[in-house]
């Protein structure tokens, strides 16, 4: 059975959809990631236009958000004051990127754009992950190891506006979590990903918070970055599908769910090497298309 | 099938009318076996059965040319900067038909030479096509124009020289038509010609409506005329879905 999306104005068969959805849930549940950064690419690749697969996977990832952030508040590990200021930040950089999104679509450079930023940053996360983890399977490999520090202070964190945040044991410059929310923000716009694959790293490594605090706080501040770009993309282009995203999301929340039962059953760090590989393989490919001769390197475009 | 049974009906009707009105001239009539081309949430392209008769003279040669509404184009052409492909050129077509397939009998060369194709204007080239730039130069006009053209085959939206028109005994003519899923909704065009040594002899146009219907065309007037209530809309059906996730799936 087919369905005509009535937003992207194509026909796709619904199975290819919830099978989609499926999959990627199945990946994010078992990794404990968002899963835009696959879900994106792949709409764009199934003939889904990019305006339409990134507002409407930002659409997407308000509701895989939500769900998921219940189970953290219960648990009682957001930090609300942190989550503030990072969706200040989000809100910032969030209505850039919509705003250099469409400029960028109006010139056709678009997919070129949302084509090198998947190169450039999930080919640094994904390094970095495969590196991490690797180290990590070699310390288990040799016990007695010693544990580093908590975290570590720099001069980042000296900034002025110094801000203290009781939940996540910081007294660090609102500036720094406002800065790196606002890049994210930007980021998340234009590739249609929450962008947890940085903005959870930069919050342990950079911020120095508790690793218990910041999936949940992550999540807390993704839910409005992206229903912000849900709605300034509803406005601005009319390219957000709730359709094709309540298609996903069916599909989403059953693989999720196998995909979490598959997870448990390895260790944190072999799930993170795997992980990377899967990053990895989605920036090598979008690396490829980028350099490779196209089979027509014209190309046609309906304007509105 | 309903289609066939009309299709027969129809041509002898038609038939039957020149019988009792005749005519010194060729006539020509075509009708499509669909008034109006729905583009319902289901919809996956449409196959539409194009069916007329000629009386006067046997049919020698039909030309079928199904139009769709003219659209602006970008055609842009990517070139290899520092080792990466981008699109570097782009043109506009002002009024290109967003639809185009024209279909005879027998090879279209064949039956018009290249002088009446351009005077009855038959073919993207012969139709007038604006272009956001004046391309003076011979060599690059032909090859964004062929671009173009092959781009828009690929599509399955433009489609010359096809030869699937049947003619029976002379006087009852049909074709298939398939609508693919990527059409643009409005007005389309369909001239049939009937052509003899050459020359023109008889010509019919028809006109067939395709528009979103139902639920699917709601949706997107919705997030067209109320876009702003429409993103606001899309988040809370989003939050509402992921607190029902959540709750359908809790851990005791």
């Amino acid at each position: 059975m087919y369905i005509y999306l009535p937003i992207a104005e194509i026909s796709m068969h619904i199975a290819v959809v919830i099978g989609l959805g499926g999959g990627v849930g199945f990946l994010s549940g078992m990794f404990g990631v968002g899963g835009g950064f696959l879900m994106t690419p792949l709409l764009i690749f199934l003939g889904v236009p990019s305006a339409v697969a990134v507002s409407t996977e930002a659409n997407q990832i308000v509701a895989s958000s939500v769900s998921g952030v219940l189970a953290h508040w219960r648990r009682g590990n957001v930090d609300f004051k942190m989550g503030g200021v990072l969706l200040a930040g989000g809100l910032v950089g969030s209505s850039i990127g919509v705003l250099l999104f469409s400029i960028l679509r109006d010139i056709g450079q678009i997919d070129l754009v949302i084509r090198l930023s998947y190169v450039v940053f999930l080919g640094i996360t994904g390094i970095l992950m495969l590196m991490e983890s690797v180290r990590a399977i070699l310390r288990t490999r040799q016990p007695g190891a010693k544990r580093g520090k908590l975290h570590q202070h720099n001069w980042l964190h000296g900034l002025p506006l110094k801000v203290r945040f009781r939940k996540s044991k910081l007294y660090i410059s609102a500036l720094l979590p406002f800065f790196l929310a606002a890049f994210v923000g930007v980021l998340s716009a234009i590739m249609g990903v929450g962008g947890g694959f940085i903005l959870v790293p930069a919050m342990i490594y950079l911020l120095g918070m508790p690793t218990y605090t910041v999936i949940g706080t992550s999540l807390f501040q993704i839910i409005f970055v992206t229903a912000n770009i849900t709605i300034l993309q509803s406005v601005q282009t009319q390219t957000v599908d709730f359709v094709l995203a309540g298609l996903l999301l069916v599909g989403a929340v059953i693989g999720a769910q196998f995909g979490a039962r598959v997870g448990a059953l390895l260790r944190g760090e072999q799930l993170r090497g795997l992980l990377a590989l899967i990053v990895l393989a989605v920036c090598m490919k979008l690396f490829f298309d980028l350099v490779i001769t196209p089979e027509d390197v014209f190309s046609v475009e309906f304007l509105k | 099938m309903t289609s066939h049974l009309s299709y027969h009906l129809v041509a002898i009707l038609l038939l039957m009318m020149n019988w009792a009105y005749p005519v010194q001239s060729s006539t020509l009539v075509a009708d499509l076996d669909l008034d109006q081309v729905s583009i319902t949430i289901d919809f996956n392209g449409e196959s539409l059965l194009l069916f007329g008769a000629v009386s006067g003279g046997t049919a020698s040669d039909i030309i079928v040319i199904f139009k769709g509404p003219d659209v602006p184009l970008a055609l842009r052409k990517k070139e290899r900067a520092s080792g990466i492909w981008m699109n570097r050129q782009t043109i506009v077509w002002q009024n290109a038909p967003s639809f185009y397939h024209i279909f005879s009998n027998r090879t279209l060369d064949k039956v018009l030479s290249k002088d009446q194709q351009i005077r009855l204007r038959i073919g993207a080239e012969h139709i007038g096509l604006r272009t956001s730039e004046a391309m003076l130069d011979k060599e690059k006009a032909r090859a964004w124009r062929s671009a173009l053209t092959r781009n828009m085959t690929e599509r399955g939206l433009w489609k010359f020289d096809e030869r699937n028109v049947s003619i029976i005994r002379g006087a009852l003519f049909r074709a298939p038509v398939y609508l693919p899923a990527n059409i643009v909704p409005g007005e389309y065009e369909v001239r049939v010609l009937h052509v003899q040594k050459n020359q023109l002899v008889a010509e019919d146009t028809t006109y067939i409506s395709v528009a979103k219907t139902g639920i699917g065309a709601m949706i997107y007037a919705f997030a067209h005329d109320y876009s702003i209530f429409y993103g606001f809309f899309a988040v809370c059906f989003a939050v509402f879905a992921g607190w029902l996730a959540a709750a359908a799936f809790r851990k005791q």
